[in-house]
């Protein structure tokens, strides 16, 4: 047993038929069901032949309860209803209530467990609705037995089977156009804009920051320095937004720098990496402009994108420099503002109140 | 600060109407309380994490994916007012132009400095816990007593996943059961804790031993409480009293204490560890009460929503229920009962936030994150019409007293169906085998009702019981029960905790 697989994507849930050959009378089927991660079972449409004796075996590969109820035709919103009101009986019942329009169940599995029932549907073709009557999982974990020899009704209209899963297609967006289709905010996604968001190859306190159409950077709270941009589309946070697990947001384009670690400015001396401590961000037409503090001295560094295109600017501000400003720089990184020898960027205090570096764009075809 | 005055932001000023869904416009003659849509606008996941009403009577919430809005209750119009925010789960309000925002990385402040609706400065007010990027790592509050020291509490690490490559604090796996896949984590500090930060800018680490506690909140008497949900050593969900100093049961918090040195706390034994423990005030009997119970709320409104002045609700999660709790002190401790407040009245599930409005309604934002839940936000209306209702449950010496919102009569009792059963859960660590969300009440017995009398008033049942023993949850069922003025008792079902006799 082990209850920790993750599906990072789910099974395709095309329709599901089974049945046996029809040499006889005696028709037998062998269902296998999945209660998986995201309050669902793996497959929502099931088909069978009238008359049809049934084993449906249920296995929990999610890490929460469940059970499956199988009722009369239409009855899924009042047998859900029915096991929500058990009260102190619902435990002990497996929340399955004893209203004549259930017709057969599986009790409560844990994560992990698997059990099976045994039944024969009716001669008439119909449409028996499956659930899951554990406390609040009825209203978005179900799907339906179609006893029929007929065809299907159209799934992305089948109102027997949870919203979500009405598309042939199910979760497999286009993420590289998703955030286009998806309205995924109540404010217009023009950049500036970012989000605190996990990032990958970033301590957990990350911001990703759209800063131009084609420009997107991820500069990280934790070291307080940049860590790499990428040039191209955005990032896609579905599975963050989902809940419910680890994710990182995926970068959706080719990142054309990547910065060094502990990279932050010194003062005086080079070699040696100052105290960090994340103060904050003020933002200026929706562009954060970072703000820490290094051994104490307050530093604010900001990003703009050339008006050529050609360049990523890293725009510093350090109002009381105590003494000369040491940015380690690496190639092909240059500065109008200042010389730079043996990798660092060296400032005077005087003008540690406005400097930049630029970081090259390269076009990526 | 006037130099930040020009950078405000001037792209973010989109006045959004709300817009669509009607207003309930249900019969109110019969009812208690009325449960109301609030519109909400377009492009909003609405999963709230934090909502609280500002000083000129508008709604704050901040919502899952990073927005922090504000909505005119008079006009109907939602205002963005901050985005891009790291899971914010609870919100404090400051003054009309400032708020501190528990999101998943920090907590910060943020400030409208121009007054133009829309922060502008994004203040780090402390980021000195740790955090492993695993997903569960959720932080909550914060809550703010009379001396101005905020509280916030940080959820353990969820057993269904792993930790990022790069990690923010110190690394401690002892924190952790084994390979980490079967208890709820702390491998950095101090998950687990509620943490109190001073106005001198200290954080200190405050309780351990919680497991997810989804919601905290002052009493009217400044008392701290969180709710704590159900799985491995919270056998049901709680509500604790939180006292400096004090562990509450799940021990991954512990590798944090300043003494206890290299030791794995989950290799502890159990009865050290239930010595150590402080008990819940209140438990929630599982799929019975609540299974995620979230944020409490004390019915400060002085009758303006109804009977329960100065008692406590808490959101579910799991139904489309809010519940409440009355509490009292025995022995010097909490303890007290839960009950069904609002049932099948149109609420959604999901019911994570609560705030009461300046007119004294209940304000109720859902979430459901990959969990049972629901997304919008409802209100709650008191009519006027007092409910017929249990009041409260108090513990006297031999059962319990009964206090209605309306007269009982003894033919009614007569009648009715008094049911009552004990039994508790278990703390213990599961077994490797035994799955996270199972919850076992054990030593299920009826108890008989030796006899009842009623108070004049016909208020007030005093049951007296077979027996009562300490450290059961006492669960009282009154069906088919009416008033005097023959309303029927619907919320029939209430749980005491009796860690004490009295």
């Amino acid at each position: 047993m082990n209850r920790f697989i993750f599906n990072g994507k789910l099974i395709p849930f095309l329709a599901f038929v089974l049945w046996t050959t029809i040499s006889s009378a005696q028709q037998d089927t062998v269902i296998r069901l999945e209660a998986i991660p995201g309050m669902q079972y793996d497959l929502v449409r099931l088909q069978v032949k009238p008359g049809t004796t049934v084993t449906l075996t249920l296995y929990n590969r999610d890490d929460m309860s469940h059970n499956l109820v199988i009722t009369e035709p239409g009855a899924r919103v009042k047998v859900v209803e029915a096991g929500m009101s058990l009260a102190e009986r619902g435990p002990d019942m497996h929340f399955v209530p004893e209203i004549p329009e259930v017709l057969w169940s599986i009790p409560v599995l844990a994560p992990g467990e698997e059990a099976s029932v045994t039944f024969t549907v009716p001669d008439q073709e119909s449409v028996l609705p499956f659930v899951c009557t554990f406390p609040g999982h009825g209203f978005m974990m179900y799907g339906a037995i179609y006893v029929t020899t007929g065809d299907l009704p159209p799934i992305a209209s089948d109102e027997n089977i949870p919203e979500h899963r009405r598309s042939e297609k199910g979760t497999q967006i286009d993420l590289e156009h998703h955030e286009h289709l998806v309205k995924p905010h109540p404010y217009p996604l023009d950049p500036p804009y970012y989000y605190r968001i996990f990032m990958p190859n970033a301590s957990p306190a990350s911001i990703a920051v759209r800063l131009t159409d084609e420009i997107s950077f991820c500069w990280d709270a934790g070291p307080c320095q940049l860590l790499y941009a990428w040039q191209g589309g955005f990032i896609d946070n579905e599975i963050a937004w989902k809940g419910h697990r680890n994710t990182e947001s995926r970068i959706l384009g080719t990142i054309f720098y990547t910065e060094e670690e502990d990279n932050v400015p010194r003062f005086g001396q080079r070699n040696q990496l100052p105290v960090i401590d994340f103060k904050g961000y003020q933002l200026r037409e929706r562009n954060p402009e970072f703000h820490y503090t290094l051994d104490g001295i307050e530093v604010f560094e900001r990003y703009e994108v050339s008006d050529d295109g050609e360049y990523l600017f890293r725009i510093f501000r350090i109002p009381e420099a105590p003494d000369v400003v040491w940015l380690p720089v690496q190639s092909p990184v240059v500065s109008d503002d200042g010389e730079i020898t043996d990798g660092y960027l060296q400032v005077p205090p005087e003008q540690a109140n406005q400097f930049s570096v630029k970081i090259p764009i390269r076009q990526i075809k | 600060m006037k130099l930040y005055l020009y950078l405000s932001m001037c792209v973010m000023a989109w006045i959004l109407t709300g817009c669509s869904d009607e207003v309930s416009t249900e019969n109110t003659a019969e009812k208690a309380y009325i449960v109301e849509d609030i519109p909400l606008p377009d492009g909003l996941t609405a999963e709230v994490g934090g909502m609280r009403f500002l000083p000129n009577g508008k709604l704050i919430v901040c919502f899952h994916r990073g927005e922090v809005m504000t909505y005119d209750p008079e006009t109907g119009e939602w205002a963005l007012f901050a985005f891009g925010w790291h899971d914010p789960l609870g919100l404090h309000v400051v003054s009309d132009h400032e708020i501190i925002v528990m999101q998943q990385p920090e907590l910060t402040r943020l400030i409208d400095t121009d007054g133009d609706g829309q922060a502008d400065i994004y203040e780090t007010v402390t980021d000195d816990f740790g955090l492993s990027g695993n997903y569960h790592e959720f932080n909550y509050g914060p809550v703010e007593d009379d001396e101005g020291n905020l509280y916030f509490a940080l959820n353990t690490a969820s057993s269904g996943g792993g930790i990022k490559d790069i990690v923010r604090g110190e690394v401690n796996l002892l924190g952790r059961d084994g390979d980490g896949r079967r208890q709820m984590y702390s491998v950095v500090p101090y998950r687990g804790w509620m943490m109190k930060y001073t106005p001198e800018g200290e954080l200190i680490p405050y309780a351990s031993g919680l497991r997810s506690p989804n919601g905290l909140a002052f009493d009217l008497d400044g008392n701290l409480f969180a709710a704590d949900n159900q799985g491995d050593w919270v056998s049901t969900s709680t509500l604790f009293h939180i006292r400096e100093g004090h562990f509450y049961g799940h021990p991954a918090s512990l590798v944090w204490e300043e003494d206890w040195q290299d030791r794995n706390p989950f290799d502890e034994p159990i009865d050290r560890l239930n010595e150590m423990r402080t008990v819940a005030a209140v438990l929630f009997p599982q799929g019975i009460i609540a299974n995620s119970p979230s944020e409490p709320l004390w019915d400060h409104t002085e009758g303006q929503f109804g009977p329960f002045a100065g008692q406590m609700f808490i959101g579910e999660m799991n139904r489309d229920r809010i519940v409440r709790v009355m509490l009292e002190k025995v022995g010097g401790e909490f303890q007290g009962a839960c009950v069904p407040f609002i049932d099948h009245e149109g609420l959604r599930m999901g019911n994570n936030r609560m705030t009461f409005g300046p007119d004294g309604s209940l304000w109720v934002g859902q979430t459901e994150h990959g969990w049972a839940g629901a997304h919008g936000i409802q209100r709650i209306r008191f009519t006027g019409k007092t409910p017929f209702d249990i009041y409260s449950m108090n513990l006297t010496g031999d059962g319990f007293d009964l206090t209605f919102t309306e007269a009982v009569t003894a033919e009614a009792l007569d009648t009715a169906n008094l049911q009552i059963r004990h039994y508790y859960y278990d703390y213990y660590k599961k077994d490797l085998t035994e799955p996270v969300d199972k919850s076992i009440q054990v030593d299920v017995q009826d108890v008989g009702i030796e006899r009842y009398e009623i108070s004049e008033d016909g208020k007030v049942v005093s049951l007296v019981l077979d027996e009562l023993k300490p450290g059961y949850i006492y669960e009282l069922k009154a069906e088919n029960l009416y008033s005097s003025t023959n309303q029927h008792l619907v919320n029939n079902l209430i749980c005491y905790t009796l860690n004490r006799l009295k």
